[in-house]
């Protein structure tokens, strides 16, 4: 999915992470620069794109947003299969939702490999106080897996740009290394998708 | 979903052009086609959807809204791509909205529709663009007359038979049509090699004057905005080839849905989430799915999806109704009258709210549909993101959970009566009204007449030879004559996969029974 040439090159960015997390916001705030704005009808924020240029290269990123709640988790791999990169989102006050992130981790090195460039955001930085997950576990275990770590604050705009276009550097380094192997076997970008069902789960022993 | 699997579709480009019409181009042709299509609907109700449409977005403050981007940056993505491949014709800035759709439509509808341009597309609102968009209509005369003229040139070729060119679309359509093959996937994958290579045959070899025109056209267009030839061939061959071969296409997913039970699945699930309420469906509490008139705007959208038989154009309409849904979705937990920003948590459960509200049954084709006829480029923007959300709403509608009980057997929880050796007997009691469930032991070797006179012993029934053992299988009652096997015939039953009860009743007895399970 990624191509490059004389008009720029082309990503596609998978949002994972558990709902109300902040992905949206995240993205909102990257591509229009708005938080929680005002505004007459209801705003498309699923599907947003963001030109860049990077030392004299045209960047252009499709960002995908999915959703995060646990009855959707199955529906992952239909979004993310031949996405460039991915950012993990978690809530800096909610522990599972770190959790969640390492699960995504886990699955997208499992399915795609190291393919794909990952970051993953530690939101709500506005809400250190109420931290739950400690920033230096995070940074540690996004080291760990070869993921860049970033706090950002999408109420504040903090960290958003910079741990865009950290993504968008790594991703053209990426493409550029990558770009002799593809030549050399050009059928090698398989689009394939397995859709995994989720573990049956336990059933609840109602007793009274 | 087999079908996000990549298909052999190398070499295919329609080009992103047939993209760049806007949303508002597809509403005007929608609002014709609801007058056109559908008497009953009133016209009264045509014309305050339009207005609304207009109020909300005609207000909007910001030329950089979500929307225009919506419209706007999915498809200019795609534009970047193109080159990048080599085979797709760079698109041009200039003659983007000048697509084959809108020839087509042009022809077919009653009237022209605006054609928003693309600059103005990222500028601003739909509103504001139709009205300079007609104003600029005249300026891009030149090019959709180009469009036009090779398109017809290329329909009236497929129509003479004497041409080469005409006789393979048409052998094709026919040989397909009669084909002993009637897996979708592989018809599907024909037609679109079929369809790419007519295409590269048309490019290369030529047919009748088409180079000479296609070489006249190009010389009204400057260098630097060619014409995007590749988008133009594929949109008059869908015209040449799909127009005949959707409904075939259709009929074959439909038996294999049908044989698979996805197609019952997905009507049994929708009716099923039609009685649950949206936050059940995964709406958050706060949001407001679309209802009464937005749902039927959203309804007729999806249904011009499903008589389109141009992929592309299929793909608009669903672009359509998704953007009605944005548009028509009420959050009222925000203090002001301002609006939510949606993402991907809470659009989704939206759109499978609408989906099983206005029935799509066939969905899971529509989509099957586009992903194996769409170019792979289209599918990467925006497009493709709403595509794969329409597979995912699939998917979950499919694997709903608190359906309602179905009637298969494998499904049931085994008991004491699934033994050897044992039979769940309803008995029948017509003095008292009441039926009773017994577990009683039945030997394989018991004949219905013994299991009778057992039954009747055991309850003490005075007038036993008045009553039968009956097989209730999908509500119809057979007796089971007096010398046959009852634990035979629920063997036999179990292994064609047919559940069944056993009543014990008399014979004139009208018995208002529950339905097997």
């Amino acid at each position: 999915m990624a191509a490059g040439g004389a008009r720029g090159h082309q990503f596609k960015v998978v949002l994972l992470g558990e709902g109300c997390v902040g992905k949206t916001s995240l993205v909102l705030r990257y591509c229009e620069d708005k938080f929680n704005d005002k505004h007459i009808s209801t705003l498309q924020a699923s599907f947003l794109t963001k030109k860049l240029n990077i030392a004299g290269k045209r960047v252009n990123l499709a960002i995908w947003d999915t959703a995060g709640q646990e009855r959707f988790h199955a529906l992952g791999p239909i979004y993310y299969r031949d996405s460039n990169g991915a950012i993990l989102v978690y809530d800096i006050t909610d522990e599972d939702s770190f959790q969640k992130v390492k699960n995504w981790v886990k699955e997208l090195r499992k399915m795609l490999g190291s393919e794909v460039t990952l970051c993953i955001a530690g939101n709500k930085i506005d809400l250190e106080k109420q931290r739950n997950v400690p920033a230096d576990e995070a940074e540690a275990y996004a080291t760990s897996v070869g993921a860049k770590h970033f706090h950002t604050s999408a109420k504040l705009n903090k960290g958003v740009e910079e741990m865009f276009l950290d993504l968008t550097k790594r991703m053209l380094e990426k493409d550029s290394n990558s770009k002799a192997d593809a030549t050399a076997k050009p059928g090698s970008t398989r689009r394939n998708i397995q859709i995994t069902e989720d573990e049956p789960q336990e059933q609840k022993s109602g007793c009274c | 979903m087999g079908s996000l699997e990549d298909s052999p579709r190398q070499g295919l480009g329609v080009s992103p052009a047939t993209f760049h019409r806007t949303q508002d181009t597809v509403l005007n042709q929608s609002i014709q086609n609801r007058s056109m299509l559908s008497e009953t609907s009133d016209g009264g109700k045509v014309q305050t959807f339009y207005p609304r449409l207009l109020d909300s977005q005609g207000n909007q403050p910001s030329t950089h809204g979500k929307r225009s981007q919506m419209s706007s940056s999915g498809y200019a993505e795609i534009e970047e791509v193109s080159p990048g491949n080599g085979h797709i014709p760079t698109q041009p800035e200039g003659s983007s909205d000048e697509t084959d759709d809108d020839v087509f439509d042009g022809r077919r509808r009653t009237s022209r529709t605006i054609l928003p341009t693309k600059k103005l597309r990222n500028k601003g609102n739909a509103a504001f663009k139709q009205i300079k968009a007609s104003a600029l209509n005249l300026k891009r005369k030149p090019s959709r007359d180009s469009t036009t003229k090779i398109q017809e040139h290329i329909i009236k070729l497929a129509a003479n038979k004497n041409s080469t060119f005409g006789l393979t679309i048409d052998n094709f359509i026919q040989c397909t049509q009669e084909s002993a093959e009637t897996n979708p996937a592989v018809v599907i994958r024909n037609v679109r090699q079929f369809m790419s290579g007519m295409k590269n045959f048309l490019l290369t070899q030529g047919e009748a004057n088409l180079d000479e025109l296609i070489h006249k056209e190009q010389q009204k267009h400057d260098r630097r905005n060619p014409l995007p030839l590749d988008t133009i061939i594929e949109g008059a061959l869908f015209e040449c080839v799909l127009k005949h071969l959707r409904l075939h296409i259709y009929k074959c997913y439909i038996q294999q849905y049908t044989r698979s039970g996805d197609l019952d699945t997905l009507t049994r699930n929708m009716k099923a989430a039609r009685r649950q309420t949206p936050e059940e469906l995964g709406v958050k509490a706060s949001i407001v799915p679309p209802t009464g008139s937005s749902l039927d705007v959203i309804r007729d959208f999806l249904h011009c999806m499903e008589q389109e038989h141009s992929p592309p154009k299929k793909l608009e309409y669903l672009l359509a109704a998704v953007s009605s849904i944005y548009n028509s979705v009420k959050d009222t937990s925000s203090k002001e009258s301002s609006t939510l920003s949606m993402g991907a948590d809470d659009f989704l459960p939206v759109f499978i709210y609408v989906l099983a509200h206005c029935n799509l049954i066939h969905a899971e084709i529509e989509a099957e549909y586009m992903w194996s006829l769409l170019n792979p480029h289209l599918v990467n923007g925006e497009g493709g993101y709403y595509l794969t959300t329409l597979s995912s709403a699939i998917h979950v509608l499919k694997n709903l959970e608190n359906t309602e009980p179905t009637t298969s057997s494998r499904e049931r929880v085994p008991s004491v009566s699934d033994v050897q050796g044992f039979m769940k007997i309803a008995i029948f009691n017509h003095n008292h009204g009441t039926i009773v469930n017994k577990t009683l032991p039945v030997r394989q070797d018991m004949t219905a007449k013994e299991v009778c006179s057992m039954i009747s012993h055991k309850f003490k029934l005075a007038n036993a030879d008045n009553f039968k053992l009956v097989q209730v299988v999908k509500g119809e009652e057979t007796q089971i004559p007096d010398n046959a096997f009852p634990q035979s015939v629920r063997a036999q039953l179990a292994a064609e996969g047919k559940p069944c009860m056993f009543v014990f009743k008399s014979k004139g007895a009208k018995v208002i029974r529950p339905a097997a399970r």
